[in-house]
């Protein structure tokens, strides 16, 4: 499973890197996104600063946010792009079963997201 | 069906015979509703490890991921297929010899030629070493070089001891490279044998007759229902002499530059058998 996951990483990297321009675009409207519930969630608290106005909670709230936003539908997203690239048989027909293979991936793209 | 080691099975029938339902469930990615496949022995629905030893490229796709290098894509597929990383860097740097993609190597799968491409699917395919390759429509959509050098390949491969399945609608290609030609119609498998065998049991009654000028659209549409194959000014059938003086009458007023009875090739062999199968 380890080999399994390296592969995947190097697959999710590859993939970063082809499409840099999607890659940055992407963080940047999560970001947004994350300051905006970050604000609005701050002003339904009545103005006192969330995880205690530090920088830190700030940070891993973004993190795993940004986690959750990647993982979320990653599965099925990942089939359907298999699906419409044609690789998905490639997938099918591995020794490897397809949840493994699927599971794997979701959590290397989102460690690549991440970083 | 079985398709021996070193050997090329054609599997060959018209649209929505089969054929790739065929291929993806001795592939093991649908459940026949009767009947068994057996790869080396072991049956893939039950036995996930018999993908180790099968190799398959289908039809419509590239089976690669565009974006990725083609170093990339073979170390990634090598990984699938069950090998490590390092096994499948070797791999890679073998199979990029082996069928002259090194200088394309770190090279996008979308800036590549299609025969390259293609070239490269097959050599996903033979990551793991395969003991049976299936191959389905593999010269589609190439250019006449890329469909020589991918008819080579596959000669080559089988010489090498890989069985190979071949499914095309290219019957030249067929001809050319299979040891053994199986024919289905409606999931009826018609014939079943040696390419040689096949040829020469319907040379007797077999004739070329070439023209000058244009078939008009009537004219084509005759020819086709007697079964004639036509290429350009030539045509090519399967008949007794009824049957010549017949496509005489329907080429006429054209020319008839030459007429000969000789050897029969797999289109007009195919062209025959389905219509004797029609008129069942």
């Amino acid at each position: 499973m380890l080999t399994l996951f390296r592969a995947e990483l190097k697959r999710s990297w590859a993939l970063i890197k082809a499409y840099p321009v999607d890659q940055v675009a992407s963080v940047v409207i999560l970001a947004f996104l994350f300051y905006m519930l970050f604000l609005g969630a701050n002003y339904v608290a009545g103005g006192i600063p969330l995880g205690g106005g530090r920088i830190e909670s700030i940070f891993i709230g973004y993190v795993a946010w940004l986690l959750m936003m990647t993982n979320y539908q990653s599965v099925s997203r990942s089939i359907r792009d298999e699906s419409t690239q044609g690789t998905l048989m490639q997938l099918l027909t591995s020794p490897y079963s397809t949840r493994q293979i699927l599971l794997t991936r979701a959590a290397a793209s989102g460690l690549s997201c991440s970083i | 069906m079985t398709v021996a080691p070193g050997t090329i099975l054609a599997f060959l029938g018209p649209n929505g015979a089969g054929k790739t339902t065929t291929i993806k469930m001795v592939a093991g990615l649908l459940i026949p509703d009767e009947g068994t496949v057996l790869i080396d022995g072991a049956n893939p629905e039950k036995d996930r490890s018999v993908y180790a030893r099968v190799g398959i490229v289908l039809e419509g796709s590239r089976n690669l991921y565009q974006q990725m290098s083609a170093r990339d894509n073979l170390e990634y597929f090598g990984v699938i297929k069950g090998l490590t990383l390092a096994d499948a860097k070797v791999r890679t740097a073998e199979l990029l010899t082996y069928f002259g993609l090194t200088h394309k190597a770190k090279t996008r799968v979308s800036q590549l030629s299609s025969g390259m491409q293609q070239k490269l699917t097959i050599a996903c395919s033979l990551l793991n070493r395969p003991k049976l390759l299936l191959l389905d429509e593999p010269t589609n959509a190439l250019d006449v070089q890329a469909a020589e050098e991918i008819k080579a390949l596959m000669k080559q491969l089988a010489s090498e001891g890989l069985a190979i399945l071949l499914t095309t609608h290219q019957l030249d290609v067929a001809q050319a490279v299979a040891d053994r030609v199986a024919i289905i119609r409606d999931g009826k498998i018609l014939v079943e044998e040696t390419t040689s065998t096949l040829l020469s049991r319907f040379a007797g009654d077999f004739y070329k007759v070439s023209f000058a000028g244009d078939l008009g659209q009537e004219q084509s549409e005759k020819l086709q229902a007697l079964g004639v194959a036509v290429n350009d000014k030539a045509l090519s059938f399967h008949g007794d002499s009824d049957t010549v003086y017949r496509v005489m009458e329907v080429l006429r007023p054209l020319p008839v530059l030459n007429l000969s009875q000789g050897d029969s090739d797999l289109s007009s062999v195919f062209l025959k058998l389905m219509k004797e199968e029609k008129s069942c």
